[in-house]
C-alpha cells in the first residue's frame, strides 16, 4: 500500500499541478451522517463542582434553578459521503452547539434525538475515530515554527508505513494549499512574543485537522478572519476533500457569493431551528416559492439569513421580524413532512434497503476499527518528547528568566553566607544556610511552574480530546523532557552556593549536596504539576500548592524545634519533603564539622557536628535515607499526577 | 519666527477679533477635511534566531505605506478594503500619530498640520479589541468613561444627558442596564460589546472617528447594522468616519461615501463608491453581474502566495493597477484637490477650532478611576474574596504549628520565627494577588493613557487608593489572630504597631508587584522577579537568619535601602523590648543565654529601642517611595504595541 501511494504522489507531481494536497491516496472509510429530531438542551448556569469551587460559590448557592434552555430543537438533515454541508444562521443561532453535538464534543448538557452514521446509532467513540474538529479558537504551541508545528502533528497521527519524506511532503503541501509557505519558518507566537498574524495562525489550526485527513471534518468558522481570498482557497480545499469521499459540515457567517457556489448542502437556521435544508442551488427557488423572492444583485445567503434573524433594535422591527422567523419556520416544516411522507413511500416500495444481511452483524463498525498502522504509545512518546523539549528551548524568555533566578537566588546566599566561619555563634548560621538552600529556590520553581503548567493546558486538554495521544506517552514525554533543564537548573543553583558559603571543598560533599537538592527541587516540581493537575484554576493550584509548601515548611525544624511542633502534627513533619532535605543537607555538611569554642565556656560549647544535630533534633537518619524519603515522595506525586491526567478533565480556564 | 501657539486662548481669541466673517471658513469649521499628500511610512523589524542578540540581528526596513495621496472630508465615511497586510491598519496609525516608524510626507487636518496634540483633541481611535469591565453596566461604563473624558466642567446633568444621547446614537438602549460581562459571565453580545467600545470614543464628539475592522468577529447582521449606524452619524453630524474592513458584504458597499482599495502599502483605487464599478470597468476589469464588486476588486488586488507562480503573476496585476491608477484622473483630481487645499493660506478664522478645552482635574480623575475600580470588584466574588481573606488563610498554619508560646529559652527562637513568617507572608500574599488580579486594569490603562486621558501618577494613586479599604481588613484578620493566639507580647499599643507594620508590608508588596508588572508584560515573569527581589532583601537585611554583623560589608549599606530593615527593627523592639525569659534549671537544661528580651536586643539589634520611631517613619516613608518608583518604571517602560 505505500508503493502504492508513492506511486500516486508521484503521478500528481507529473501533472501540472503540484501544489494540490492529494487526498485520494489515504484509504479512509466514507461515512454518511443522518440526523433525525436532534433536541439539545443546556442548564445555563449548570457547572461542575469545580467550576462552582473556582467561582467561589457557596454550597447554598450550588442550585440549578435556571430554566433550561433549548439550543436545538428538531434539527432532521442527512450528509451523504461527498457532500460539504455549509450551516448559515447569525450568531445565537445555535450553529456552533450542532456542531458540537454531532462531533460528540458537547461539554454536558441533554442531547435526544438520533444520530447516525452509515446507518448506524453513533457512539462518541464511533465519531471520534472518524472525525476531526476545527474549533473556533485556536490552540497552538506559541514557540514552534508553523511548518514545525504541522510536523509533529503529522507525525504523531500519519499512518507509520508513510516515510519521513512522504510526511515532509505532504506538510508541505498543506502548507502550500492554506497559503503559508511564506510564514513556513515564522513562529506561532502568542500574546506575549510576536509571531504570524491571526489569520495565519487560524489556517494553521485549519492545517493541523487537514493533515489527520478524517472521514468527517466538522469545522466552526473556518473562514472568520480570513481575508475574501484565502477564505475562497480554504473552502475550494474543503470541497475538493469532500468530493474525495469525505463529509464536511462547516458553519459560517457572512459567506460571499463565489463561496457559496461551492457548497453542496445548506441549512439555515435561526434560534436552534432549521429554515431551510438541502441542496444550495434550489435554496432560492425553495424561497420563491415560499413567498420570498431574493432581490436582484444581492447575495442570497446574507438575504435569507437576515430574513431569519430577530431584529431588535425597535419593537416594530421585532414583532415583524419574529413573524416572518415564525412563517418561514412553519412552511419549513410543512414541507419537511411532505418530503418525509413521500420518502417513506418510495421506501416502502424499495423494499430491502433498511435491513442489514445477518452474515455481518455490523459490518460498519468494523470501518470504526481501521486504525491501519496509526502511530503506537511509542511513536507518540518520541514525537511528542521531541515537541516538548523543542517548546521549552526555543521559550527563550522563561529560559533566560529561570537561569537569572537560579543564579541571583544562588549568589545571594553565597554572599549572605560568605565564608562562613566554624565559631559558637555560627552553628545557627550553618543551619540557616541549609534551610534557605533547601525551601527558598523550591518555592520560586513552584510558583513558576504552575503557571507554566496552565498554560500547556490550553492545548493539552483539545489534542487529548482528538485522540492525539493518550495521557500516558504525553506523561512521559513531559517528565522526561524537563529532566535536562532541570539538572541544568541545579547546577547552576548549586555551584556559586557551595564555594562562595565555604562548604567543605570534597567530591563526595558535593555530590551528596547536589543529589539532595535535585531530589528537593524536583519534588517541588512534581508538586506544581500535579497541583496544576488536579486543580481547575490557576489561583487554586497556587493556593493548594502553598498549602502543603507552608505546612512542610513550618514543620522542616529550623524555625520550630522538631522537638515542640505540636505532637498532633508531628507526622506532617514525617512526610515533609523539606523536612528531610533540610536534615539531609544538615547531615552531609554539619555533621563533620568541629566548632571552636572561644571564650564560651565548655559546658555550654558546642564541639561537633553531632551535638549541633542534637540540638534541632535533628540526629538519627543518614543521608541516605533522606534520599530515599525524597524519592519516595517524589514517585508518589508523580503517580498522583498521572492519575489527575488521566481522570480528571480539566477545560483551560482564563487564569 | 516666534509661533504663537494654537493652544494659547489669549492669542487666539485677540486675532479673531481682527477677522472679518469668511464663508468658506465657515464651511471649513462645520466640515472638516483631512488632506494626506505622498505618506510614507516605513519600520524596521529585527529578524533572526535570539541567541545572535540585539546586535547581531538583521533589522530588515519594510515599507508599509508607500505614496498615499487622499483628501478626505467631513461627513463622509470612508471604508479602507483590503487584504491582510495591505497597510489599512498602518495608515489609521499614521493619520492617529501612533506611528513606530520613519513617516514622510504631510498629514493636514482642515490646513494645519496634524499633530498628536491635534488629533488627540479631533480624532478618535477604536481599536480592534474590545477592553471593558465585565462587571459594570453599559451605562456605568459610559458614566466612567464621560468622567475622564469630558472637560473638566461639565456638570453631571450634561454628562447624563450626554450618555443618554450617546446610548441612543450607537442603539443601546435595551441593554444600558445590562452588564458587560465577560468570559465566565456571560454578559451583552459581541456587536453590543463593540458597539459600547465606539460609544465611549463618541463621548468627546470627535470630528474624526478612525475604527480598526470594527467588523471583524461580528455576524453578518450585526455589521451591517453597525456601519449603517456608522453612516449615520457621519452624515448627520458632519464627522468623518474612516474605517478599515475586510470581507465587506454588498450591501454596505452601499453606505459607504468614499472607498480605497489599497495592496502591499500602495492606493489600488481611491474615489467616491460610485465611481468605482467605472473605472474598474475602463480599465478592462469589469465587475461579473452578480457578484459583489468590493469582494470582486478585493481579490484582484490581492496578492496570492500560495505558490511562487501564482505569486510572481498576482504580483505583477497588482503592480500594473496601481500604476494604472497614479496615472488616472481620478487620482489626479485627488492630488490637485489636496495641493490646492494646503497650498491655501490660513486665515486666522480656522485657529478657533483648535481652543483646547480645559480637561478635568487630577481629584475629578482620581475619583473616577477609583469609582470604577471599586464598582468592578465590589460585584465579582472571586476578586474581593481574594482580596479580603487570602492572607488569612496562612494563619491556621502559623498557629497550628506553633501553638501558644511559652517564655522559656527555646521560645526566643520561636519568636524570632515567627517574626520571618509575618515579614515574609504578607508581600507573598500581595503577590498572589496583585498578578492575579492586576492584569486587566493595566489593559485599560494602557489604553486610556494612550488615548491621553490620564497620567501614570493619577492611575497609581487609584489604584492604590482602591486596594487599601481590602488590604487593611486583610491585615487585621491576619495580625489579630496571630498576635494574640501565639502570644507575643499581651499590651493592645504592641499589638497595633504589629498590625501597622504588617499592612505596610502587605500593600508595599501589592505595589512592587504592579511596578514589576509595568516593566515585564509577562506575569510570570513579573511573578518570579519581584519574589526573587523580597526574598533577598529578607535574607540580608532582616538580621533574622543572620546577624547583620557577621555578613559582609556591602550588605551593611544595602540594607539601609530595603524596607526590611526597618520593619524588622520595629518588630523584635516591639516585641522584645521589657519581656522576661525563665531559665530552665537543672543538669543538662539548655544554657541560659538571654533572661530578658532586651539582652537579646542588645546582642542582635543594638539601636533598635533608640531608632524605633525613626524605623517607624522610614516603614511609611516607603510606601511614598515605592509608589514613586512605580510610576517611574511605568512611565520610562511606556506604552507596548498593543495590537
Amino acid at each position: 500500500m505505500a508503493a502504492g501511494s508513492a506511486a500516486i504522489i508521484e503521478e500528481t507531481d507529473v501533472e501540472a499541478n503540484v501544489y494540490a494536497i492529494d487526498f485520494s491516496f489515504n484509504q479512509r472509510p466514507s461515512v454518511n451522517i443522518g440526523v433525525e429530531n436532534l433536541n439539545y438542551t443546556v442548564n445555563p448556569k449548570n457547572m461542575s463542582v469545580w467550576q462552582r469551587i473556582s467561582a467561589l460559590q457557596f454550597p447554598w448557592e450550588w442550585t440549578n434553578d435556571c430554566e433550561p434552555r433549548t439550543v436545538l430543537k428538531n434539527v432532521s438533515f442527512s450528509v451523504t459521503s461527498g457532500k460539504m454541508l455549509a450551516v448559515l444562521g447569525s450568531s445565537g443561532s445555535g450553529k456552533t452547539s450542532l456542531l458540537d453535538v454531532l462531533a460528540g464534543r458537547n461539554d454536558g448538557g441533554e442531547v435526544r434525538g438520533e444520530i447516525y452514521l452509515n446507518d448506524v446509532a453513533r457512539t462518541n467513540s464511533m465519531i471520534r475515530s472518524c472525525s476531526a474538529y476545527v474549533r473556533q479558537d485556536d490552540r497552538l504551541l506559541a514557540h514552534l515554527t508553523v511548518k514545525e508545528t504541522l510536523m509533529f502533528v503529522a507525525q504523531l497521527k500519519l499512518p507509520t508505513t508513510m516515510s519521513e519524506k512522504q510526511v515532509e511532503k505532504r506538510v508541505d503541501m498543506v502548507i502550500a494549499e492554506l497559503g503559508l509557505r511564506h510564514v513556513s519558518d515564522t513562529k506561532v507566537g502568542n500574546a506575549e512574543s510576536r509571531g504570524v498574524s491571526g489569520g495565519e495562525r487560524r489556517r494553521v489550526s485549519i492545517g493541523v485537522q487537514l493533515l489527520l485527513d478524517p472521514s468527517i471534518l466538522f469545522l466552526d468558522e473556518p473562514t472568520s478572519g480570513l481575508d475574501a481570498f484565502t477564505a475562497h482557497h480554504l473552502v475550494e480545499t474543503l470541497s475538493k476533500l469532500a468530493r474525495n469521499n469525505r463529509t464536511v459540515l462547516l458553519s459560517i457567517h457572512q459567506p460571499r457569493s463565489d463561496i457559496f457556489d461551492l457548497f453542496d448542502l445548506m441549512m439555515i437556521m435561526t434560534g436552534g431551528r432549521q429554515v431551510y435544508f438541502g441542496e444550495a442551488n434550489k435554496m432560492v427557488d425553495y424561497f420563491t416559492e415560499k413567498g420570498f423572492p431574493c432581490p436582484a444583485l444581492t447575495n442570497p445567503c446574507d438575504y435569507y439569513v437576515d430574513l431569519a434573524t430577530i431584529d431588535c433594535t425597535s419593537d416594530v422591527t421585532e414583532t415583524d421580524s419574529t413573524d416572518t422567523v415564525n412563517t418561514l419556520i412553519q412552511r419549513y416544516e410543512t414541507s419537511r413532512q411532505l418530503r418525509n411522507t413521500e420518502r417513506g413511500l418510495s421506501l416502502e416500495s424499495d423494499g430491502t434497503s433498511g435491513v442489514v444481511s445477518p452474515d455481518e452483524p455490523y459490518p460498519v463498525m468494523k470501518m470504526f476499527e481501521n486504525l491501519e498502522h496509526s502511530p503506537g504509545p511509542f511513536r507518540q512518546f518520541s514525537v511528542l518528547y521531541r515537541r516538548c523539549t523543542r517548546n521549552l528551548v526555543e521559550d527563550y524568555l522563561f529560559l533566560t528568566a529561570q537561569f537569572i533566578q537560579a543564579l541571583s537566588m544562588s549568589v545571594v546566599v553565597g554572599l549572605v553566607y560568605f565564608k562562613l566561619g566554624l565559631d559558637q555563634n555560627t552553628v545557627r548560621d550553618w543551619f540557616g544556610l541549609m534551610y534557605i538552600i533547601g525551601a527558598m529556590y523550591p518555592y520560586l520553581v513552584i510558583l513558576d511552574l504552575i503557571a507554566q503548567y496552565h498554560n500547556e493546558r490550553h492545548y493539552l486538554y483539545y489534542e487529548m480530546e482528538d485522540g492525539l495521544y493518550g495521557p500516558t506517552p504525553y506523561y512521559f514525554a513531559k517528565v522526561l523532557s524537563e529532566l535536562p533543564l532541570h539538572s541544568f537548573f541545579v547546577v547552576v543553583y548549586v555551584i556559586p552556593v557551595f564555594f562562595l558559603a565555604g562548604f567543605t571543598v570534597d567530591v563526595k560533599v558535593f555530590f551528596q549536596v547536589f543529589a539532595i537538592v535535585f531530589l528537593l527541587v524536583y519534588c517541588s516540581r512534581s508538586l506544581a504539576m500535579l497541583s496544576s493537575a488536579l486543580m481547575p484554576t490557576f489561583t487554586l493550584s497556587c493556593f493548594f500548592a502553598q498549602t502543603f509548601f507552608s505546612m512542610y515548611i513550618m514543620s522542616a525544624g529550623f524555625f520550630i524545634n522538631l522537638e515542640n511542633i505540636f505532637s498532633g502534627l508531628k507526622w506532617v513533619s514525617s512526610i515533609s519533603y523539606l523536612k528531610w532535605g533540610f536534615q539531609g543537607l544538615c547531615l552531609t555538611e554539619i555533621q563533620n564539622l568541629t566548632f571552636s569554642c572561644g571564650a564560651v565556656p565548655a559546658s555550654l560549647c558546642i564541639k561537633t557536628g553531632e551535638d549541633a544535630l542534637k540540638l534541632y533534633s535533628l540526629e538519627g537518619n543518614t543521608v541516605l535515607d533522606a534520599c530515599l524519603v525524597l524519592l519516595g515522595s517524589i514517585s508518589v506525586y508523580l503517580v498522583i499526577y498521572y492519575l489527575g491526567l488521566r481522570f480528571v478533565k480539566q477545560k483551560p480556564h482564563q487564569m | 519666527m516666534d509661533d504663537p501657539s494654537i493652544f494659547d486662548l489669549h492669542y487666539v481669541l485677540s486675532s479673531c477679533a481682527t477677522m472679518s466673517p469668511d464663508e468658506e471658513e465657515e464651511l471649513r469649521a462645520a466640515r472638516p477635511t483631512l488632506n494626506l499628500l505622498n505618506v510614507k511610512y516605513e519600520v524596521s523589524e529585527k529578524v533572526g534566531p535570539w541567541w545572535k542578540g540585539a546586535c547581531f540581528r538583521r533589522s530588515k526596513s519594510k515599507t508599509v505605506l508607500r505614496d498615499f495621496t487622499a483628501q478626505f472630508r467631513g461627513g463622509e465615511i470612508v471604508a479602507i478594503l483590503g487584504s491582510s497586510g495591505s497597510g489599512k491598519t498602518s495608515l489609521l496609525d499614521v493619520i492617529a500619530c501612533r506611528t513606530s516608524g520613519k513617516v514622510s510626507g504631510k498629514v493636514y487636518y482642515n490646513n494645519y498640520e496634524c499633530t498628536k496634540e491635534v488629533i488627540k483633541q479631533y480624532g478618535a481611535y477604536v481599536m480592534q479589541a474590545d477592553r471593558l469591565f465585565p462587571n459594570l453596566t453599559v451605562r456605568e461604563t459610559l458614566q466612567y468613561a464621560a468622567f475622564l473624558r469630558l472637560p473638566g466642567r461639565t456638570t453631571s446633568q450634561e454628562i447624563e444627558s450626554k450618555v443618554n444621547k450617546v446610548i441612543q446614537e450607537m442603539g443601546l438602549k435595551n441593554v444600558a442596564e445590562s452588564k458587560i460581562g465577560g468570559t465566565v459571565n456571560r454578559g451583552i453580545s459581541g456587536g453590543e460589546r463593540r458597539r459600547v467600545t465606539i460609544a465611549i470614543q463618541l463621548l468627546q464628539d470627535p470630528k474624526i472617528l478612525m475604527l480598526d475592522e470594527p467588523t471583524t468577529g461580528l455576524d453578518s447582521y450585526t455589521a451591517r447594522y453597525l456601519v449603517s449606524n456608522l453612516a449615520d452619524i457621519a452624515h448627520n453630524s458632519g464627522k468623518l468616519v474612516i474605517l478599515t474592513i475586510h470581507q465587506p458584504r454588498s450591501e454596505l458597499f452601499k453606505l459607504f461615501d468614499m472607498v480605497c482599495i489599497m495592496s502591499m502599502g500602495e492606493q489600488v483605487f481611491l474615489g467616491k463608491s460610485s465611481e468605482l464599478v467605472d473605472y474598474f470597468g475602463q480599465i478592462g476589469h469589469p465587475c461579473p453581474t452578480f457578484a459583489n464588486p468590493l469582494d470582486h476588486y478585493i481579490d484582484l488586488a490581492s496578492v496570492d502566495r500560495r505558490n511562487h507562480e501564482s505569486e510572481f503573476d498576482s504580483a505583477t496585476r497588482v503592480k500594473a493597477l496601481v500604476q494604472t491608477f497614479s496615472m488616472s484622473e481620478i487620482h489626479n483630481e485627488t492630488l490637485n484637490m489636496v495641493m490646492e487645499e494646503t497650498m491655501k493660506p490660513s486665515t486666522r478664522r480656522t485657529l478657533v477650532l483648535f481652543y483646547k478645552p480645559r480637561p478635568p482635574n487630577i481629584f475629578r480623575i482620581i475619583n473616577a478611576l477609583v469609582g470604577r475600580m471599586m464598582v468592578n470588584l465590589g460585584r465579582d466574588r472571586t476578586i474581593y474574596i481574594s482580596r479580603l481573606f487570602l492572607l488569612s488563610l496562612f494563619v491556621p498554619f502559623i498557629c497550628a504549628f506553633l501553638g501558644h508560646m511559652k517564655t522559656n529559652q527555646e521560645s526566643i527562637q520561636d519568636r524570632v520565627g515567627l517574626m520571618y513568617q509575618s515579614l515574609s507572608v504578607p508581600p507573598y500574599v500581595a503577590i498572589l494577588n496583585g498578578v492575579a488580579l492586576f492584569p486587566p486594569m493595566r489593559d485599560m490603562y494602557y489604553r486610556e493613557t494612550r488615548d491621553g486621558l490620564y497620567g501614570t501618577v493619577a492611575f497609581m494613586i487609584a489604584y492604590v487608593l482602591h486596594i487599601v479599604p481590602f488590604t487593611l481588613f486583610a491585615s487585621f484578620i491576619f495580625s489579630i489572630i496571630v498576635y494574640w493566639v501565639t502570644g507575643l507580647y499581651p499590651e493592645w499599643q504592641r499589638f497595633g504597631i504589629y498590625y501597622a507594620v504588617v499592612f505596610v508590608l502587605h500593600l508595599v508588596g501589592e505595589i512592587m508587584t504592579v511596578g514589576c508588572m509595568g516593566v515585564f508584560q509577562n506575569a510570570q515573569i513579573a511573578n518570579s522577579t519581584i519574589t526573587l527581589i523580597l526574598t533577598a532583601s529578607l535574607l540580608f537585611s532582616s538580621g533574622l537568619l543572620r546577624s547583620l554583623e557577621s555578613m559582609i560589608e556591602i550588605f551593611h549599606w544595602a540594607a539601609w535601602f530595603t524596607i526590611h530593615k526597618y520593619s524588622t527593627e520595629v518588630l523584635v523592639a516591639n516585641e522584645f523590648h521589657g519581656s522576661n525569659f525563665t531559665c530552665a534549671t537543672g543538669p543538662g537544661a539548655a544554657p541560659c543565654q538571654f533572661r530578658t528580651g532586651d539582652e537579646y536586643l542588645e546582642a542582635f539589634y543594638p539601636d533598635a529601642i533608640d531608632n524605633f520611631y525613626r524605623n517607624f517613619g522610614a516603614i511609611a516613608g516607603f510606601i511614598l517611595s515605592f509608589l514613586t518608583v512605580t510610576i517611574i518604571a511605568f512611565k520610562i517602560r511606556g506604552i507596548p504595541n498593543l495590537n
